[in-house]
This record gives structure tokens, sequence and C-alpha cells, in this order.
């Protein structure tokens, strides 16, 4: 061992300081790092959710180029055929001295197939998009899937005009068609109730049916459909969920904020 | 020669091996020379030494050679273009000053004790305005960041150098074998800590190169 002597002392306490500091400098060097650390995991986490929000509005735009082209392809195309033959059935019909009832029933059943692509093609055109009210749109739309007599939907609303632009209208629009599509495929009901109201700043929607329900656990296994419901209620900020209602049929609830 | 004392030169030779196999990355690239200059240098001292011949003037030259590469090497983490300017010219003042001070002013057979002290401050300063300029770029910790485990090796290695430097001359005029042996304990004690966060250093290079 080393004698104790006093300069060895200070030596050694000299040290032990110098030690201390070295470590408080370490530590401060991990604090800092730690710190630029989670500003960077946060601008990070901005950057990544503005880039998710942005891909998204353009798969919607997309979409929505989409439907336009299908739509002007239904009028231009099937529409065009549809009409040409419901011509030639009325031209059968006029050479005819007694029209065959089936024939009649067909030239009804053309007609009403003409009147729904017609319906169906203008809820997928450009020009009815641009000037878009969710109002407005759901009530044709409601009005188109109930002149098919196989359901009945109810729409009731507080609002004529959604204090929402015509983009996030549109996106709503989109996911209350798939939530009616869900609905006829999987649980067919009778009636589908849709109801649109606001409470405070939100914007409340419900669409319940009174169909066979869904197995709640079984939601993790999750669609595509339902999916992209889930993706487009977040890009508008909202909420979605599904409930079982009183009845056993189902509920799907959306909140959105409203500016 | 006391065999643990200078076990370290193990270690050295270890860290050079290692460094050999990540030569992609060029902080390891000049560590890599740094470690191969030491390894040159400490063998010319023990040849002239043993021949009792005036050892010093390797040092003159080596002191010199190792600040600037360990100030390279920490300059490639900083990204402030006015720091990385400064540690630029520090380096060419600091040969400057280091050779003259060598061969004008202390003479070359002399310890070059005066030029040591400098450039441990030197990099002293360069260490601290390292760990505080190691930025994030991922979720990883700091400590599997290279730059903080070579930072952290030269920032004990030269704050412990010049703390017992500065004590040293002052402990010789007590007892002179003590003083010594106190010193060899320090100094190698020192030598591995460098010499394992120089390896841990380089292995989180080869980390980082796996994680991407």
């Amino acid at each position: 061992m080393l004698p104790v002597k006093q300069d060895l002392f200070v030596a050694v306490i000299f040290i032990s300081l110098l030690v201390t500091i070295m470590g408080l400098v370490v530590v401060a060097a991990v604090i800092s790092y730690k710190k630029k650390q989670d500003a960077y995991l946060h601008q990070l986490k901005l950057m990544k959710e503005d880039y998710d929000k942005q891909l998204m509005w353009s798969q919607i735009e997309m979409q929505e180029e989409a439907f336009a082209h299908l739509g002007q392809e239904l009028h231009d195309d099937i529409g065009q055929l549809l009409s040409s033959t419901k011509l030639l059935i009325n031209v059968t019909q006029r050479s005819m001295k007694e029209i065959p009832d089936t024939l009649q029933i067909a030239e009804d059943t053309l007609s009403t197939a003409i009147q729904h692509l017609r319906a169906l093609s203008k809820s997928f055109s450009r020009q009815w998009l641009d000037q878009f009210s969710l109002i407005e749109n759901l009530k044709a739309e409601v009005d188109r899937i109930n002149s098919s007599r196989a359901i009945t939907i109810k729409f009731t609303h507080e609002l004529t005009v959604l204090p929402l632009q015509a983009e996030p209208q549109i996106i709503l629009f989109r996911i209350i068609q798939e939530a009616i599509q869900n609905c006829i495929k999987h649980a067919r009901p009778q009636v589908i109730d849709i109801s649109i109201r606001t409470a405070g700043q939100q914007l409340i929607l419900i669409i319940a049916d009174d169909g066979s329900g869904f197995d709640k656990a079984g939601m993790s296994s999750i669609g595509m459909g339902i999916r992209n419901m889930q993706h487009r209620t977040s890009l508008l900020g909202g909420e979605i969920r599904w409930e079982v209602t009183t009845a056993g049929g189902t509920a799907v609830l959306i909140t959105l904020p409203l500016e | 020669m006391n065999g643990w004392v200078y076990a370290y030169y193990a270690l050295l030779i270890a860290c050079f091996i290692i460094s050999l196999f990540h030569l992609e990355h060029r902080e390891v690239k000049l560590l890599c020379v740094l470690l191969g200059v030491s390894i040159i240098t400490e063998i010319i001292v023990e040849l002239i030494g043993t021949e009792g011949l005036g050892f010093f003037i390797v040092y003159h030259f080596f002191v010199v050679l190792e600040y600037s590469l360990i100030t390279i090497i920490l300059r490639s983490g900083i990204r402030d273009y006015r720091w990385r300017l400064l540690m630029g010219i520090s380096i060419f003042v600091f040969c400057m000053v280091s050779l003259f001070y060598s061969f004008v002013l202390g003479g070359w057979r002399a310890f070059p004790g005066i030029n040591i002290t400098i450039e441990s401050f030197l990099v002293i300063c360069w260490c601290l305005l390292s760990f505080f300029s190691i930025t994030p770029d991922s979720e990883a910790s700091i400590f599997r960041h290279p730059v903080f485990w070579l930072t952290l090796a030269f920032f004990i290695y030269f704050a412990a150098s010049v703390s017992v430097n500065a004590f040293y001359n002052l402990l010789l005029e007590n007892d002179t074998t003590r003083a010594r042996h106190f010193f060899a304990v320090l100094n190698s004690l020192s030598n591995y800590l460098l010499y394992i966060m120089l390896i841990k250093g380089v292995v989180c290079f080869r980390s980082n190169r796996i994680s991407l």
C-alpha cells in the first residue's frame, strides 16, 4: 500500500473529484441526448402522421377519379346498350298484335335497370361530387336503395347543411356507403336507420340496423372494408366504433370534431 | 516489465485488429491509423529505451500525430460548421506550436510534458463538444452510438492523464518508487479503459450497420 501522506491524500481527493466531474459530464451528455432524441422521435411521428394523411388523401382522390371514370363508362357504354335494348323491345312490341306478359315484364325490368344505372353513374360522377352536399346526396342514395324495395332505409338529420368542407363530406359519404353495403351484405336487415346530429362541437352519425348483428370478439380479424372505414374516419380526425343494438342488430357510431 | 501493468498492449493490438475489419467507416480507418502509429511508437520506445538512447523524440512527433487524428475523429461527429472549422485550424496551430516548442524552446531530448498537457486540454474540450453534439437518428440509446464510446474513451483517458501528470512531480518529491508505481497503475488503468471503450465503439459501428 502507498504511505498516507498529505500529497497523496490530495491526489486521491483530486482524482475522486475528477471522476465525479467526468461522471456528471457523461450523465449530462446522456440527458441531453435523451431530450434531443425525444424531440427527434416526436418530429418523426408528426412527419409519419402527415405522410399517412397525404397518402390517404391521394388514395381517396385516385378512388374518386376511378369512380368518376366508372360512372362515365356505365353511363356511356352499358347505359347506351340497355337503352338500345329497350328501344328494340319497344320496336318489337309495336310489331306484335298482342304483347306477351313476359316481354312486358322484361321491358319494365329493363326500365328499372336503366333508372338504377343512371342513379348509380350519377353518384359516381365528378360533377356530382364537385357540388357535393352529404345530406342531399345521402337522401338520393337512400331513395335509390329504397326504390329496390328489398330494404328500407330511414334517414333523419337535424341539419340541412353540414358545417364541413366538400372533401370531408365525400369521405363521410363513402364511409356511410361502406357501412350500408356491409349491413346489406352481412346482416341482411329489414330496416336501416341513419341519423346525423350535432352535440357540442361534435358531429354524431349513427347507422343502425335490425339485422343478425355481429360477433364483437371477432372484430380483430377485420376486413378491408372496415379498415378503410377506420382509416377514413381517422383522416377526418374522428372516431368510429361498432356496437350491438338492444334489438340484436349492429350500430356503427361515428363522431367527428367540427371546426 | 510489470506484466499486468503493461498487459494493455494486448488490448491495444486487439483493438487494432478489430478495427482492421471495419475499415469501411472513416472514423475506424483513422482510429486504425492512430492505433498502428501507437503500436509502432511503443515498439520504438521499447527498443530505443532499453538501449538507453533519447527516445523522447518519438513522443514529440507522436503527440502531433495523435492530436491530429483524434481531432479529425471527433470532428466527424460535429455538424456545426464553425466548430468544425475551429477544430481544423487547431490541428494546424497545435502542430506548429508543438513542434516549435519541442525543437526550439524545450529541446527534443526532453519529455514533451507541455505539449501533452496542451494536447490533453484541447482534446478534453473537443470531447465535451462532441458529447453534446451527438445527434440521435433512430430510437437507439446513446450507448449504441459509436461516437459516444469513442468520445468517452478519449475523454476519460486524457482527463485521467492530465490529473495524474499534474500530481506526478509533486508525488515524486516525496517517494519516487511509490509515485512511479502509482503513476504506472493509473496510467495502465486509463489505458485499459481507453482500449476497452474504443473496442466498444468499433463494435457499435458494426451493430449500426447490421441494424440498418
